[in-house]
């Protein structure tokens, strides 16, 4: 609960400059500075943000967007997702360029104005809703004040005690509604540690929605600082699966969250170890699950001589709300406390490739 | 019914495996050559009208699963001609433009098909 706390009241600075091809007047108008609500939207901002920049505006009228170094923004994606996945080592301020005019209607998709923002987070919503229960009654039943205090609640930033009264009725699981997931005591499941419990003090089952997006370092890559600007959002792989968790008995561990996310790298990382060492079965899983997200890599060439694969992908970073959480934290852990308020999960995961040698 | 192979203009990017997806740009020139374009998965798509909107010729096709939903809703809005237009997922909500059709396919694939409704006015909220 508390954790959520924070989350909702977490904010980026940013200072706001006015592309140079708007400014009219000289001197320039001077950035703006202002504070974005993590779980917000850019466009929200603004009401806050066209003021500083009004009077210098050229003639016309066009939608609000921003840039950061030469990439539009995605405005669908809230506020802090963008600024953990394209700040590798987060700038404080977050120097971002706004523009009123010339929309790049080929790179965004079309926002008119708080009425598309509020669309969009409300069929996320509904797409968390489907992903749980398999429907979207939940949120279609809901009545019409619930779901303006809803969006108030969330746009605003402000009033989570609304916001949890009124999402606690979605049954959709997470923060404060542990009454709702499928829990089990720890009677029902003999020899389990109480390291296997969320903070609850249960276990939860289901299909999280999660939302990743895998952000490529290169191969050349050493430092965070030296890591090269996102140019284009193709280079970001946007991966929309569920994750799902049995009643397995074991603690199931952002590790294992990301590994059924990105079956791929791990696989790739299992393919080597099974050649070049010839562990099998459980060993081999338990391996595996030992190694440490950065170690891996540095692991990785000593494998090389056998193994004949040109590339090599490694995790060296996964980050959530602005946080690096160890890989062995539970992932109910993470679900609860770190989710956003569409009830996703946005998980951002930088990627380093090396070029294994023949 | 006849399912149409070629309907979706193929650039070279929308045909990829999961390696491509994670390596680095270089690897990426050099698997193009390689890589054919039966190496992705298709996803049958089925599109059905919802209230006044125009029923289209072709309703079902096949599609690489690496294509984004934007591609999907563009089709749709080419062919129907209108400006205002809603897309849903099985009559339940409407994804975001970036998710790919795969993702889509494996959380809310019926029948091995993803059945996409569209309106040209407002339905299911």
């Amino acid at each position: 609960m508390e954790a959520r706390k924070y989350i909702w009241e977490g904010a980026i600075p940013l200072q706001i400059h006015l592309h140079e091809s708007e400014v009219t007047t000289v001197p320039p108008p001077p950035p703006a500075m202002v504070l974005a609500p993590r779980i917000g939207y850019l466009p929200l901002l603004a009401s806050q943000i066209k003021p500083y920049f009004s009077t210098t505006l050229p003639p016309g009228v066009d939608t609000i967007w921003f840039e950061y170094k030469g990439l539009p923004l995605k405005w669908n994606i809230p506020t802090g997702v963008l600024f953990d996945l394209l700040c590798a080592e987060p700038e404080r301020p977050w120097n971002l360029t706004v523009h009123f005019r010339g929309y790049p209607r080929q790179l965004l998709i079309p926002c008119e104005g708080e009425d598309s923002i509020k669309w969009s987070f409300i069929n996320s919503l509904k797409e968390a809703d489907y992903i749980v229960n398999g429907n979207t009654k939940n949120v279609m039943s809901m009545s019409e004040p619930d779901l303006v205090e809803l969006w108030r609640s969330v746009s605003k930033a402000s009033d989570l005690e609304a916001y949890l009264r009124i999402s606690s009725k979605l049954k959709l699981g997470g923060t404060g509604h542990e009454h709702v997931l499928k829990s089990i005591s720890t009677a029902s499941l003999p020899g389990q540690s109480t390291g296997e419990m969320d903070i609850a003090g249960q276990l939860m089952t289901g299909r999280i929605p999660v939302r990743l997006y895998v952000r490529n370092l290169g191969d050349d890559f050493d430092n965070l600082e030296d890591a090269p600007p996102v140019n284009n959002w193709d280079d970001v792989s946007y991966i929309n699966r569920p994750v799902e968790i049995h009643e397995e008995g074991n603690c199931f561990t952002l590790l294992d969250a990301v590994r059924s996310l990105l079956p791929e790298l791990f696989t790739e990382k299992a393919t080597i170890k099974e050649e070049s060492t010839n562990v099998i079965g459980e060993e081999q899983i338990d391996c595996t699950e030992q190694l440490d997200c950065t170690t891996t890599e540095e692991r990785a060439p000593n494998f090389s001589e056998e193994h004949v694969q040109s590339y090599h992908p490694s995790i060296k970073l996964v980050r959530i709300q602005g946080i690096e959480p160890k890989c062995q934290i539970p992932f109910s852990w993470v679900v609860n406390n770190l989710m956003n308020p569409e009830y996703f999960l946005h998980i951002c995961v930088f990627v380093s490739v090396q070029q294994v040698r023949c | 019914m006849k399912i149409y192979p070629d309907l979706w203009i193929e650039d070279g990017d929308s045909t990829h495996t999961e390696e491509w997806r994670f390596c680095s740009p270089r690897r990426r020139k050099t698997m193009a050559s390689t890589e054919s374009s039966s190496s992705a998965r298709k996803v049958v798509v089925l599109l059905r009208a919802t209230g006044d909107a125009p029923i289209l010729k072709q309703t079902k096709f096949k599609m690489p699963g690496t294509d984004k939903f934007i591609k999907v809703i563009d089709y749709i809005r080419r062919s129907i001609q209108r400006d205002t237009l809603f897309v849903f997922v099985n009559s339940a909500f409407s994804p975001g433009p970036d998710e790919t059709v795969i993702d889509l396919y494996n959380k809310f694939g019926i029948d091995g098909k993803l059945v996409v409704n569209y309106a040209c006015s407002m339905a299911w909220g």
